[in-house]
Order: structure tokens, then sequence, then C-alpha cells
């Protein structure tokens, strides 16, 4: 009896945490969609008239669809280019060994304790020197240099797990290196390239920190970086923010109910290897 | 050339994209932290100062506060997140369709950039109209309807507890994972035992999911002494500095009016060999405990 009444109460705190994780999603929803005058005297219960008027706001203030663009292009290319050359590397890494394929593994994998912030100003000044300020090219390349330690790390385990039969066979059958890794190893690595591409997707995608350094032109900007310089422009005037909010956090949110196992896999994959 | 250079070369090659990207956005630029540490760089000429800069950092008020702020998250978020996503762990390491859900739940948050969701928090703490102060007056205890973040002592606190909320499901999904990972005849072993439910705990559990202790603590610390976008969203270090933490702080200093970005690297330096002794730490004593077990 006493035991079944206190499984009550652990449920009801579970349900209860778990209300306190869904309700500030809820809440953006309900005050995008109010008036200004009934999101502040009623800040949260439900809309009694639904209005559109501030997406309309968000959508231009924030040239959403162009920054949306921005954000994926951003993601695509260094999640994809990330991929590839951290593979190549982790791949030669693993199987070649001896002091300086080791060495050099060790290098890399120092770059994982080294905060940006240590490399943040004499970074930006090379990204002007080099004419990347305001360039995708810019952005990507400082990405990738920030993903390599972990993703290599993680390829770099992986490979060291795949037979090498594969790798013989095509070799002798006349392939080239590069053609033996592209056709018969990278393949092979799929369930590490999801992982690399998934926990690195979300690294970029969320990130505010380089936008705003380095792709300071409207035309360029990331979604997170706009919205952070709309609640700039609209400050306090939250009935147009939690519409831009909501452009920025929905399509993710839609995203993750129906990708929620293989995201969570992926995410947890990266953290139990490292 | 002799075959052996070649296959050599070719396989060198395969390194090279990434060793090339890596040295020159990465390591060039922190090396050049540690160069520009020693001297007065605005961002345009430079002269030798010497340790000035170092010096100079001890002796400021704002700095010393931006780290014992940054030590102040990351023990906070590091031990309450990780005591809270090893008791969700626990309770939800089982089947059933509610537990999927209330996995999936506490997971949410985790996905989405800290920088939105903290000006979501922002409204719902706000002073005034906030649902924080609203469900406060509603349930009569006026007396607990404060100013969540514009006063330093709780504004610390919002920032390590919303970070633990938009986290906690992360740490979860790892010691989960971890959980699943123990084999049940060591349970059933400790069952023939006659072992209660917290000496199985101490004696099978715990010690079995070590490795992801060990990655939990390690993947909080490290993420707690670069916290940035939490803090830019909800009080952007304010009032005055009173909720900086050293990475807004070398954000303000080099970027901010004046541009001292001798002085900003200089501060990274240290910030890199906290992080350092740290790390190092840490990893040394829950490595040992893996051992032992």
């Amino acid at each position: 009896m006493r035991r079944s009444s206190g499984r009550i109460v652990v449920q009801a705190a579970l349900w209860a945490l778990a209300l306190l994780h869904v309700y500030p999603l809820i809440l953006i929803l309900f005050s995008a969609l109010k008036s200004k005058s009934e999101l502040a005297y009623f800040p949260f219960s439900p809309p009694k008239r639904i209005t559109f008027e501030h997406f309309h706001t968000a959508l231009e203030t924030m040239s959403y669809f162009r920054s949306l663009f921005n954000t994926v292009l951003l993601t695509a290319l260094s999640v994809g280019l990330i991929t590839l050359i951290a593979s190549a590397a982790g791949y030669a890494i693993a199987r070649r060994g001896g002091w300086f394929y080791n060495g050099l593994y060790l290098f890399f994998l120092a770059g994982l304790i080294v905060p940006f912030q240590m490399t943040m100003i004499p970074l930006y000044k090379l990204i002007i020197k080099l004419h990347l300020i305001n360039t995708f090219t810019g952005v990507t390349s400082v990405y990738l240099s920030l993903l390599i330690p972990f993703s290599l790390f993680f390829y770099t385990g992986f490979v060291k797990n795949v037979p090498k039969e594969l790798e013989e066979a095509a070799v002798i059958d006349g392939a080239g290196m590069l053609r033996t890794f592209a056709s018969v190893v990278f393949p092979l690595l799929k369930p590490a390239t999801a992982t690399v591409a998934v926990l690195n997707a979300f690294v970029v995608w969320n990130d505010f920190l380089m936008p705003l350094l380095f792709l300071p032109s409207r035309g360029k900007q990331t979604l997170v970086v706009q919205l952070f310089n709309f609640v700039g422009q609209y400050f306090n005037n939250w009935s147009p923010i939690f519409a831009a909010i909501l452009l920025i956090v929905y399509p993710m949110l839609i995203v993750y109910l129906f990708a929620q196992r293989f995201m969570i896999k992926g995410i947890t994959a990266g953290a139990m290897k490292g | 050339m002799r075959y052996h250079t070649v296959i050599r070369l070719k396989w060198f090659l395969f390194v090279v994209p990434a060793l090339l990207i890596y040295l020159v956005f990465f390591i060039v630029p922190s090396a050049s932290s540690a160069f520009y540490s020693l001297t007065d760089w605005d961002g345009i000429s430079y002269r030798f100062v010497g340790m000035e800069n170092y010096i100079k950092m001890f002796q400021d008020d704002k700095i010393a506060l931006a780290f014992r702020n940054t030590l102040f998250y990351a023990v906070g978020i590091t031990i309450l997140q990780n005591v809270s996503g090893l008791a969700m762990a626990l309770l939800l390491d089982r089947k059933g369709r509610g537990v999927s859900a209330l996995r999936m739940f506490y997971f949410m948050p985790a996905v989405f950039s800290p920088l939105v969701l903290g000006y979501v928090w922002g409204f719902m703490l706000e002073p005034n109209i906030g649902a924080v102060n609203s469900l406060l007056g509603a349930l009569h205890l006026p007396s607990l309807q404060l100013d969540w973040l514009g006063n330093p002592a709780y504004g610390k606190w919002m920032i390590v507890l919303i970070t633990v909320w938009q986290f906690l499901g992360y740490t979860m999904v790892i010691y989960l994972a971890g959980l699943q990972g123990i084999p049940a005849e060591l349970y059933e072993a400790g069952d023939i035992d006659g072992a209660g439910r917290l000496s199985r705990f101490r004696h099978v559990t715990f010690p079995l999911i070590a490795p992801s202790f060990t990655i939990n603590i390690l993947l909080t610390t490290i993420g707690c002494l670069k916290l940035f976008d939490q803090i830019f969203a909800m009080t952007r270090g304010g009032p005055g500095y009173a909720t900086q933490s050293v990475a807004t702080m070398i954000y303000t200093i080099g970027f901010g009016p004046g541009g001292k970005w001798g002085y900003g690297t200089a501060v990274s330096i240290v910030l890199f060999l906290f992080i350092l002794i740290l790390t190092v730490f840490q990893v040394t004593i829950l490595r040992k405990r893996e051992v032992e077990m």
C-alpha cells in the first residue's frame, strides 16, 4: 500500500517535470498567436482570439526565408565537408599508426580542451586579413577547424574496429587508395558518419557566436543571429519576438518529433564512444 | 621515387585537408593568442608589454568576478545536471509507453539553441508580466515574486537552473545508455545475496556506469566553462558585470567598446589554463575510479 502511493508521487513528479519541459514550447505558440494586449493581461493562457499579425513583422524583419536558406546552406556545407575530411584523416591515422600518426592524433585531440575563446580574437583578425569576413567559405572553414578534433577522434575509433580484408581485396583488384577509400571504406563507416553528422549539424544549426562574429552583413545572417538582432530592435515587445521564436523553434520541433529516436541515438553514440 | 615513399605520401594526403584547416584556423590563432597576450594589441598595432596584461588581470575585479561566476556555473550545473540526469535515468530505465514519452519530453529542449530558449525564459522570469511571478501571485505567494534576472544573486541561479533544465535530458540519455549496458545477471546475483536497493545501486549500478559518469562530468564541466549563449540571452552579463562568465567577458573585452585585444587574449590564455588543469584533474580522478571497480 505504502509502496504504491510512493510510486504515484514519483509518477506525478515525473510528469510535472515533463510539463516544465514542454510548457515553454507551448508558451511560444500561445504568445505568438495573441494580440499584444492579450499577452500583457493574460500572459500564460491560450489565446482567445488568434491573430497572425506578428508573423508578418517577424518574417519581414528577419528576412526569414533568406536566413533559413543561409542556415541550411551553412549546416549542409560544414557537415558534408567535415564527414569527408575527418573520415579520410581518421582512416589514415587508424590504419597507419606509428609515432608520426599517433603524434598527429594527439595533436588533433588537444583541440578538444582548447576553448574557442582562446582562438577568437586572433581568428577574427585572420578572417578579415584573408578577406573571408562575410563569406560562407570563412565561417565553414572555422566550423571545420572546430569540429575536426571530435569528428576525427570518433572516426579513428570506428575505423579501428572495421576489418581490413575488404580493403585488401580491393587493392588486389587493382583499385587505387582513393578509390578503395571512396567505394569500400567510406560506405562501411556509415554508422559513424550518421553520428558525426547529427551531432555536428546541431552545433552548427544552433550556433550563435561564429555567425555573429564572421557574418556581420544582414544578407548573410543565420536564424539565431537574426533573432538576436530582432530582440534588440523590438526590445520588450514580446508579441513579435515570440512570432520570431516560433518561426525558429517549431520547424526544428517538428523534425525532432519525427526523428527523435535517430537523433537521440546519434547523440548518445557520440558521447559513449567519446 | 621509391615505391615506399610514394605510398607514404599517398597516405599522408588523406590527412592533409584536415591538418591544413586545423593548423590555419585553429592552431595558428591559438598560438597567436599566447603571443599577443604579451602585447598591448588593439587590432592595428602592438608593442611588447611583458606580463603587464596578466598583472593587470589579477588586480581587475571584473575579471576575478567573471572567474568566480564561471566556477559557480560550472560546479552548480555539473552537480545538479548529473544528479538529476542520473536520477531520471534510474527512474526511466524500464519499458513502457509513458516512459518513452517522458524521455522524449526531457530531451526535447536540448535540440534548440540556448540563446532562443534563453529569451523564452527571459519572458517567463520577467518580474511584472512573467509567467513565474503571475503563477506565484495566483498562488497567493507575493513574497516570492522576485526580480529573477535583475538581482544578481537570483540571476546566477537562474542561469544555472535553466541550463540544467535544458540539458538534463542529454545527460539522462547518456546514463540510460550506460545502464542498459549492465548485464541482468549481475542484478540477479545481487538479489540472491539479498542486496537492498541502495546497496545494489552502490555496488552494482554505480561502479558499472563509471564510463558514462566520466563522460557526463567532463562534457558538462567543459561546456559550462565556455558558457555564453544563455548569459547573453538572459542577463547579458548584467546588471553591471554581476553575471558575466569568462567567455562573455572575453567577448566584451574584445568586441565591446575599446577593443583591448591584447588584454582579451591574456584572459583567454588564463581560461585555457583553467580548463586544462581542471580537465587533467578530473580525468585522473575519474579514470582511477573506472579502473578500481
